[in-house]
């Protein structure tokens, strides 16, 4: 949000300047999250497809569904797929949720990574408040993880 | 329903949280946990793992769009990010403490009363001038923003930082404590208290959501709430949806969003006041 590229018109409004480059922020943020949301929903899309495709999951999909339109799947815990080794596991099996979960943790990482991108830029401007507040959001991020 | 039929389902409800989630700042939980819960019939804790990628999605999704409308303010969000995760973390913990049903009954009041109260809400040009701010100042937190639907540029200054800062924490720990409503308290706490114009208060606090999700998104994770047979289709809605809203953001009327908000607000306290007495 910088002023610089507000003209002020000669009519008292003003018009927005877009040929003027955004500024470092904005940019380094929009590209962390552009790589983020696209990177996962590939391997979303990857994941869908590879599970529909296969025979034997076919089955396990079409058990699974009837039961959690009915409110059978009372048992949350039911996927394996709930820590990080397990899911690179399935990954490396090419099995469809695990791309899915995959593309997930990638999804759920882009923000941090936001943020974290966030606190380089402000080290190369040496605008010190904002170092300070976007490191103690990384930091309370990374504790929130480390404790939950 | 077939299970392909069931996938296209589940796309369609995350186009529809993803598209008004993005319009309005709300990240779209406030429709796939109540419609994955009543209408398929959907485990809670499963409809809550996927309303916080959904989360996740939206933010993303949406703010690489208003970046480029210039509509989201990044010094804003990130200076109240560090008010709203902090918060986050001190509800998480007093909620495995207890949550008392009467909290949802009196959050579900507040929301209601602060959806009305943005509805109402005069134009940026026909309130008084906002009191200085001198850490708002400081921060360099004041902006500009092209707006499509008056044609001109719209500039604000931004007043009661403290405050700001303040309810931001007590809604970050609103959401820790009660899993929901994080952006519908945000909004309202940007649009009344620090005076932004409605547009920007939408659009920072998609940008802002997205990280307080992730902080609880590991917690839901490592429980295995998280389902992917579940979560990729409402995940892929979502980010086709967020893409659709957050292009209708920067041409809709402030009015017109601002009754939309209330709307979805009001929705949303019902789903607390449901939740209360369950």
């Amino acid at each position: 949000m910088t002023d610089s590229v507000v003209q002020e018109s000669s009519g008292g409004g003003a018009e927005w300047d877009d040929s003027a480059a955004p500024p470092p922020l904005e940019r380094a943020v929009a590209v962390v999250l552009g790589i983020g949301v696209t990177l996962s929903s590939a391997l979303l899309v990857t994941g869908v497809i590879v599970t529909l495709a296969a025979r034997s999951s076919r089955h396990a999909a079409t058990r699974a569904m009837p039961a959690l339109r009915h409110g059978a799947l009372h048992q949350p815990g039911w996927t394996s797929y709930s820590s990080i080794a397990a899911v690179i596991r399935g990954v490396s099996h090419g099995t469809g949720p695990a791309l899915v979960m995959l593309g997930v943790l990638v999804l759920v990482a882009t923000p941090i990574a936001r943020v974290a991108v966030s606190v380089v830029v402000f080290s190369v401007s040496r605008d010190r408040r904002y170092i300070l507040v976007t490191a103690l959001v990384l930091a309370v991020l990374l504790g929130s993880f480390a404790l939950g | 329903m077939t299970p392909l039929e069931f996938t296209a389902a589940l796309v369609g409800v995350g186009v529809l949280a993803g598209g008004l989630g993005a319009l309005l700042g709300l990240g779209g939980g406030f429709i796939v946990v109540p419609v994955l819960t009543l209408v398929f019939n959907v485990n809670i804790r499963l409809a809550i793992g996927a309303s916080i990628v959904t989360i996740i999605a939206t933010s993303s999704g949406a703010t690489v769009a208003f970046l480029r409308d210039h509509l989201a303010n990044l010094r804003i969000g990130m200076f109240l990010e560090v008010a709203t995760t902090t918060g986050a973390v001190t509800g998480a913990f007093l909620g495995s403490v207890l949550v008392p049903r009467v909290l949802f009954v009196i959050f579900a009041v507040v929301l209601a009363q602060s959806a009305v109260a943005v509805a109402r809400r005069k134009h940026l040009e026909d309130r008084p001038p906002p009191p200085p701010d001198e850490l708002a100042d400081r921060l360099g937190l004041h902006g500009a923003y092209p707006d499509q639907a008056r044609g001109r540029v719209v500039t604000y200054r931004v007043a009661r930082t403290k405050t700001g800062f303040g309810l931001m924490y007590a809604a970050g720990a609103v959401s820790g404590l009660l899993g929901i409503g994080s952006g519908s308290l945000k909004v309202p706490a940007m649009d009344l208290a620090m005076g932004l114009p409605m547009k920007v208060s939408s659009a920072t606090s998609n940008f802002m959501i997205g990280v307080t999700a992730a902080a609880s998104a590991g917690v839901y994770f490592a429980r295995g709430d998280i389902d992917p047979l579940l979560t990729a289709p409402v995940a892929l809605g979502v980010l086709v949806g967020a893409f659709a809203g957050s292009r209708l953001l920067p041409g809709i009327q402030p009015r017109l969003l601002r009754l939309l908000f209330a709307v979805a607000v009001i929705v949303v306290a019902v789903n607390m006041l449901v939740k209360a007495f369950l």
